[in-house]
C-alpha cells in the first residue's frame, strides 16, 4: 500500500516545500525521512526575533544548532536578526550567542540576504561579512565608526541596501559605496537616517542609473522636493516611497518616471486640521504625484497614501487616482483617510483588478460599506487600518462584521484587522 | 490517438493532446515518432490512470508549465491554494491520493503533482508530529533520545 511513509523523496520534498513556520518545525520530528526533507527548508532562513530572545538561553538559537552541525550552513540563504539577547543586568550580548552567530556567518557561503536591525549588533559581525561573497541584500542598523563603515565597502555584489538608521560615517561612504556597486545596485532604502542630506543623496543617485526602487522614509534633513528632483538620474525607477514633511510644497517640475509601478507617500500634516468643514485638506503633493503619474502613463499597480492626521479626502482626488490608474491598480492603501461611499463604489467599480484594499473599515456603517465594495469582483483581501486612537473604545471588526463583508463582496477571501485574520474557509 | 497499457494490463485509447499533458508520454511519442505501438505504463494501475486521465482531459489545451530561470525557491510564491475543480477532483481516499502523487511524478505531470502535494501539505498544517504520524500511519523511527535532541536543536523555529 502506498502511504506517506514510502513516497519517494522528491515528492516528500515537494510536500514539505508548501509548509512554513511551526508546521515545518513539526514535520522535522515525524520520522527520519520527513526530517531529511524538511531540514534544508527549515535552515533556509535563520531568524532571531523577540520570541526567541525571551526564550534564550533556555531554547538554543538557530546559530547554536548550525555551530553544532556545520553541514546545515550550506542551506542558509537568509539571516534575519531582529533582536540580540543580552546578559541580564548588563549591556553585553551573550558571548555564546555572539560566537555561534559569527561562526554561522563565516560558514554561510550561500547567504543572499542579511537583516540585522538591533542597534549596535552589527559591529562585532563586520569581520565575518568578508566571507559572504554571495550576499545580495542587506538591511542593517548602521551606527558605525569610520573604520567599521569602510568594511562595508568589501560587499561588492549587493543589489539591495536598506539602512535603518546610520551614523554620519556611513552616510559619508555612501557615494563611494554606491559608485563601487554602480549598475548592480537596484534598490536603496533609507529609514530614519538622520544625517542623510541633499548633496549626498544627489551624488548617490548619480551613481545608480539602474535603480528600480528608492525609499527615503523619515529622514529629517531631506525635503521631498529634493528627493523628487534628484530622480532625474534614475529614470528606470519602478518603486518609490518618500516622506513629505510639508505637504503643501511641490516641485516646479520633475523628470518622467514612466516605469513607476509602486508609489507610497507618507505625509506630515504640519498644522492639525480644525473640524470637518468640507475644506479639501488632502496634501498638494498627492495631487501633484497623481497628475504626474497619469501624464507619464505609469502602469501603477500599488499606491499607499498615509497622512499624520485623519482627513476626509474629496471625491475629486479619488477620481484623479482612478482616471489615471484604475486599469492597473491591484493594491490601494489609504491610512488616516476617510471618503464617501460614492467614491468607495467608484473604486470597486472601476478598479477591475483590485485585489488588496487597506482602508479604515467603519463598523457602524458596515452594511453600506460592504454594499459599496460589493461592486468589486476582484477584491480578495481587505485590511482594516482604523487608527487605534479614533475608535474611542468602539469595537474593532468582529466576526459578524466580517461575515457581512464576505457575504456581500463575493470575491473576498481574507480580512485582516489588528493582528486578527479571518479567511473565507474559516467562516463558511 | 495513443494507446496506453497499465500495470494491470488494461488498455486506454486516449487523444494525443490529452496524453501529452504527461511530459513522459510526450517525450516518448516524440522519440518514437508516428506509431501504433502501445505505450506501457508499468508503474500505473488502471484505477489510478483513469483518475489521472480525468485530470488531463479537464486541463487539456492549457499551457504546459515551463521552467522559468527566475522561478527559484526564494521568489516562488508558496501558495497552497487549489482551484475549485482540482479540489473536488483530489477529494479521494488517502491511498488514491498518494497513488496519484506517485503517478503524476512518474508521468511528469507537474500541475497534478503540485495539486497532490499541496493537498497533503494542507492536511499536515496545524497538526502535531504525533497527529501527522497517526493521520498517515507513519512509523516513528527515532529513538526517544534522538527525538528529544531534534526537538531541542530546532525549537527556535517553533514560533517564527
Amino acid at each position: 500500500m502506498v502511504s506517506a511513509d514510502n513516497l519517494n523523496f522528491d515528492c516528500l520534498e515537494l510536500i514539505v516545500s508548501y509548509l512554513a513556520g511551526p508546521d515545518l518545525y513539526s514535520v522535522t520530528h515525524v520520522s527520519r525521512s520527513f526530517l531529511t526533507a524538511a531540514l534544508p527548508l527549515l535552515y533556509r532562513t535563520l531568524s532571531f526575533n523577540l520570541g526567541n530572545g525571551k526564550r534564550y538561553p533556555k531554547v538554543m538559537s538557530a546559530f547554536d544548532t548550525v555551530k553544532l552541525h556545520p553541514g546545515l550552513a550550506v542551506h542558509v540563504h537568509h539571516i534575519d536578526i531582529r533582536m540580540v539577547p543580552m546578559v541580564p543586568m548588563s549591556i553585553k550580548m551573550y558571548p555564546q550567542f555572539l560566537s555561534s552567530l559569527i561562526q554561522t556567518l563565516e560558514r554561510c557561503v550561500n547567504l543572499k540576504s542579511l537583516t540585522c536591525t538591533p542597534k549596535d549588533a552589527l559591529p562585532p559581525l563586520l569581520a565575518a561579512l568578508d566571507s559572504l561573497t554571495s550576499l545580495e541584500k542587506i538591511r542593517i542598523n548602521a551606527h558605525l565608526t569610520a573604520d567599521q563603515g569602510n568594511s562595508l565597502l568589501s560587499l561588492k555584489k549587493l543589489k539591495s541596501i536598506s539602512l535603518d538608521g546610520a551614523s554620519w560615517n556611513v552616510v559619508d561612504i555612501l557615494p563611494q559605496w554606491t559608485l563601487n556597486l554602480n549598475t548592480l545596485l537596484t534598490c536603496l532604502t533609507f529609514s530614519t537616517v538622520q544625517e542623510l542630506n541633499e548633496p549626498v543623496l544627489r551624488s548617490i543617485l548619480q551613481n545608480l542609473p539602474n535603480l528600480r526602487g528608492l525609499h527615503v522614509v523619515a529622514c529629517p534633513k531631506i525635503e521631498h522636493v529634493t528627493i523628487l528632483q534628484s530622480l532625474v538620474h534614475t529614470p528606470r525607477l519602478e518603486s518609490l516611497s518618500f516622506t513629505a514633511w510639508d505637504t503643501r510644497t511641490i516641485p516646479h517640475d520633475m523628470s518622467p518616471l514612466p516605469h513607476l509601478r509602486h508609489l507610497a507617500i507618507d505625509s506630515n500634516m504640519g498644522s492639525p486640521p480644525v473640524g470637518d468643514d468640507g475644506f479639501d485638506r488632502s496634501p498638494q503633493i498627492w495631487h501633484f504625484m497623481l497628475a504626474k503619474t497619469r501624464a507619464w502613463s505609469c502602469p501603477l499597480s500599488s499606491i499607499m497614501l498615509k497622512i499624520s492626521d485623519k482627513i476626509t479626502i474629496p471625491s475629486s482626488l479619488v477620481n484623479e487616482l482612478l482616471d489615471g490608474h484604475a486599469g492597473t491598480l491591484t493594491s490601494i492603501t489609504l491610512i488616516s483617510c476617510e471618503f464617501d461611499m460614492v467614491s468607495l463604489r467608484s473604486v470597486a467599480l472601476r478598479c477591475t483588478d483590485l485585489e488588496k484594499f487597506a482602508v479604515r473599515v467603519p463598523t457602524r456603517d458596515i452594511d453600506v460599506f460592504a454594499d459599496s465594495l460589493s461592486y468589486s469582483h476582484s477584491l480578495r483581501l481587505l485590511h482594516d487600518v482604523t487608527e487605534t486612537h479614533v475608535t474611542h473604545g468602539a469595537p474593532f471588526l468582529n466576526t459578524s462584521n466580517v461575515r457581512i463583508l464576505m457575504e456581500l463582496i463575493s470575491s473576498l477571501t481574507k480580512v485582516i484587522s489588528y493582528g486578527r485574520t479571518w479567511t473565507v474557509s474559516f467562516l463558511f | 490517438m495513443v494507446l496506453l497499457v497499465t500495470s494491470d494490463n488494461e488498455q486506454f485509447v486516449v487523444e494525443k493532446e490529452v496524453a501529452e499533458r504527461s511530459v513522459l508520454i510526450k517525450n516518448m511519442l516524440e522519440d518514437v515518432g508516428e506509431s501504433d505501438q502501445p505505450i506501457p505504463l508499468p508503474n500505473v494501475s488502471s484505477s489510478v490512470l483513469k483518475k489521472v486521465l480525468e485530470y488531463c482531459e479537464h486541463h487539456r489545451g492549457e499551457p504546459l508549465p515551463t521552467t522559468d530561470p527566475t522561478d527559484n525557491e526564494d521568489t516562488r510564491k508558496r501558495t497552497t491554494d487549489i482551484s475549485e475543480w482540482d479540489q473536488k477532483f483530489i477529494t479521494v481516499d488517502q491511498e488514491m491520493l498518494f497513488e496519484i502523487i506517485l503517478a503524476a511524478n512518474y508521468l511528469d505531470i507537474k500541475p497534478l503533482l503540485d495539486v497532490g502535494c499541496k493537498t497533503v501539505a494542507n492536511m499536515i498544517k496545524g497538526k502535531t508530529p504525533e497527529e501527522i504520524r497517526k493521520l498517515f500511519n507513519i512509523v516513528n523511527d527515532f529513538t526517544p533520545e534522538e527525538e528529544a535532541q531534534i526537538k531541542k536543536e530546532n525549537e527556535w523555529a517553533e514560533d517564527r
